[in-house]
């Protein structure tokens, strides 16, 4: 092989050939990327909640009658739409919570385990009155539910926080000890007692901390109360109206907001659906372009070299080695290429994952890519060198 | 070495046949030198090209050392080429960006030969032309002289029963025209075939022999044909 004069040829001809080099290699950190954040798109999409999503509803009340500047009667009037919504036939369960699935997103924050080593885990922190297990339908795994008792409103109060947490959680923070009647401190060393632990949890969110939750007791009435209400199975459509019917029957000085986890859910694998979308074209898309690239360097340098191709072919070559010739420059460019894009696609993807949720790259994953690309440049190659390969040899005595 | 009997050559455009070759027949022996003389456009470079195997031909019967060449696929010819004839080109045909090791390379490397043996066959060329010291020179670093030396180099490490040569000095000056024509000489004395087409009769005159074309045809100098002759007559 000739490898030796095609790359001292290369290197005199630096510049046309570092712009390819240069796109081989963005083209394999955003192909790799791109694949990665399609697969992940798809694994968030076939998971699942663990919770009763086809038979639970959320609900909002968005009040505009100014009694509702008064905590004091916001608590009341949730503590009022719990009994109506829990007193409908077929309602299985309520809990008044600022947590709703299936929205790519949540609340989130950094804890500490009290008395710990101070290591920080992230993890998602939603609020919520005792019902929520059963509003969900997961199950306490140990330790108790919360209790009415348990609820604190005062946002200045001194006294820990009460808190149930994933089980998944707790295997991250307390290395598979029990987490029940430990403590947690958030970042601003606000103490939370664990009483309990449930399973299953996962919510989508834009930090890998899916599995992970806090659920502190309380009340959520701020910006209009919020509540997740489930049903008994098939029974959705009868009780909806019904719902809204009796809690403007408890307080008609606000209006009511409802959609079901499905819809919700469902406009989330739209957005996953428009993401994978949008990633196969800009994969497709930068394959396409870098292929072009190829096909036009190459392509003008055999129109370049015509000359030399003729006298090559009159000093012996056949056609397969001028065939050769141009498959191996591109080969070694190609690597060249590659070698440069294998660390951009690990650097674009700690970038990735540092600073947006992205997905950890996947080995396999960036050998699938380069082995794409090998054959990209082989196939991109061929068509000009095709052409090459028919110039004659006479063109090394008529001087063109 | 060399012996073509009633070969045809015709070029084809949409609007005319230009029978660049007609009848063409000539013997060239182990060891001569040849100059190949004749007025432009006379097919002096379409014969270099039939007999180097670089171009097909139509009618006739070519024999290259004694092996009929005359229906040979792309590859045969190529492999003749490469393993029996050595080309020297008015304009050098140097790869401008290789240095002159790897141009005098690269018949060599065609031919499949150890690194070892390439080393010593294009160092040692390069020795009898004359350039040790500029393995490592690039064409444009060199003068035309130098330039078609290394070209001569590149015949030399080859070393090819047959070497065909258009116009080797047309491009040069006569100082280094001379020195061009010494080492084809002294590559002549060897025993290599030389075949050269020329414009120059100086250079001409340095061959064993001199053939001449006119219209695609080899033409006996002592007896012009009419057409040749009536047309020197009439320009009188
Ligand atoms: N590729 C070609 N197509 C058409 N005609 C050609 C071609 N090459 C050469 N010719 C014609 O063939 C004749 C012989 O050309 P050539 O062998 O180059 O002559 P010389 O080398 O003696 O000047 C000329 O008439 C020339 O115009
Ligand atoms: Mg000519």
């Amino acid at each position: 092989m000739e490898f030796g004069p095609i790359i001292r040829a290369l290197k005199r001809n630096k510049v046309r050939f570092l712009l390819i080099v240069v796109q081989i290699a963005i083209t394999l950190a955003v192909v790799t990327n791109a694949i990665t954040m399609i697969r992940d798109e798809g694994q968030k999409m076939l998971k699942r909640s663990g919770f009763d999503d086809d038979n639970i509803v959320w609900v909002r009340s968005k009040p505009f009658s100014p009694a509702f500047k008064d905590q004091a009667y916001r608590i009341s009037t949730v503590n009022a739409d719990l009994r109506a919504i829990q007193g409908i036939p077929g309602v299985v369960a309520v809990a008044n919570t600022n947590f709703l699935p299936w929205q790519g997103g949540g609340s989130s924050g950094e804890m500490a385990v009290g008395g710990g080593d101070g290591s920080k885990y992230r993890t998602q922190t939603y609020t919520t009155t005792p019902g929520i297990l059963d509003a969900l339908g997961v199950h306490l795994v140990s330790g108790r539910l919360l209790r009415d008792t348990d609820l604190d409103d005062d946002p200045n109060s001194k006294a820990p926080a009460t808190v149930i947490i994933s089980r998944d959680l707790e295997k991250l923070m307390f290395n598979g000890k029990s987490a029940v009647g430990r403590q947690l401190l958030d970042s601003g060393n606000s103490i939370s007692n664990i009483v309990g632990v449930f399973d299953p949890f996962y919510n989508p969110y834009g930090w890998p901390i899916h599995e992970y939750a806090v659920m502190f007791a309380g009340h959520v009435s701020r910006s209009g109360a919020m509540y997740l209400v489930r049903v008994k199975p098939g029974t959705m459509k009868q009780i909806a109206p019904l719902i809204e019917k009796r809690m403007l029957q408890a307080n008609n000085g606000r209006n009511i907001q409802m959609q079901t986890i499905d819809e919700i859910k469902d406009r989330y694998f739209t957005q996953g659906r428009i993401v994978r979308g949008a990633m196969s074209m800009v994969i497709s898309l930068i394959v396409l372009v870098t292929g072009l690239g190829i096909v036009g360097v190459t392509a003008f340098s055999v129109t370049e070299r015509r000359k030399q191709i003729g006298t090559r072919r009159a000093l012996g070559a056949t056609k397969g080695a001028v065939l050769r010739y141009f498959l191996l420059e591109n080969w070694i460019v190609t690597n060249a290429g590659l070698i440069l894009g294998v660390a951009a696609a690990y650097g674009l993807n700690i970038l990735l994952v540092t600073k947006t949720a992205g997905a950890k790259l996947d080995w396999r994953f960036v050998v699938a890519a380069v082995v794409l690309l090998w054959l990209q440049g082989i196939i991109a190659t061929l068509i000009p060198a095709m052409r090459a390969t028919r110039f004659s040899p006479v063109i090394a005595t008529r001087g063109e | 070495m060399l012996r073509m009997k009633n070969i045809r050559k015709i070029y084809r455009t949409e609007l005319v046949e230009t029978h660049a070759l007609e009848d063409f027949s000539l013997n060239v022996d182990a060891g001569e030198f040849v100059a190949i003389m004749g007025p432009s456009g006379s097919g002096k470079t379409t014969f270099l090209n039939v007999a180097g195997l670089l171009d097909v031909f139509e009618g006739g019967v070519y024999e290259l050392d004694d092996k009929d060449v005359s229906k040979l696929s792309d590859r045969e010819m190529s492999h003749i080429r490469n393993q029996k004839i050595g080309f020297i080109f008015q304009s050098f045909n140097l790869i401008p960006d290789l240095d002159l090791f790897d141009n005098v390379d690269i018949p060599l490397r065609y031919r499949g030969m150890p690194a070892g043996e390439r080393k010593t066959r294009i160092e040692k060329a390069a020795e009898v032309v004359g350039l040790s010291s500029r393995l490592h020179h690039l064409p444009s670093q060199m003068s035309g002289g130098q330039q078609q030396r290394v070209a001569i180099a590149r015949v030399l490490a080859a070393d090819p029963k047959l070497i065909l040569a258009d116009e080797p000095t047309g491009n040069l000056d006569s100082l280094m025209a001379r020195e061009i024509m010494d080492l084809l000489d002294e590559i002549n004395r060897r025993g290599t075939t030389i075949v050269m087409v020329t414009h120059s009769p100086e250079c001409a005159a340095r061959a064993s022999r001199e053939i001449h074309l006119f219209d695609g045809r080899v033409i006996d100098v002592e007896r012009p044909p009419a057409l040749f002759g009536g047309a020197l007559k009439s320009a009188k």
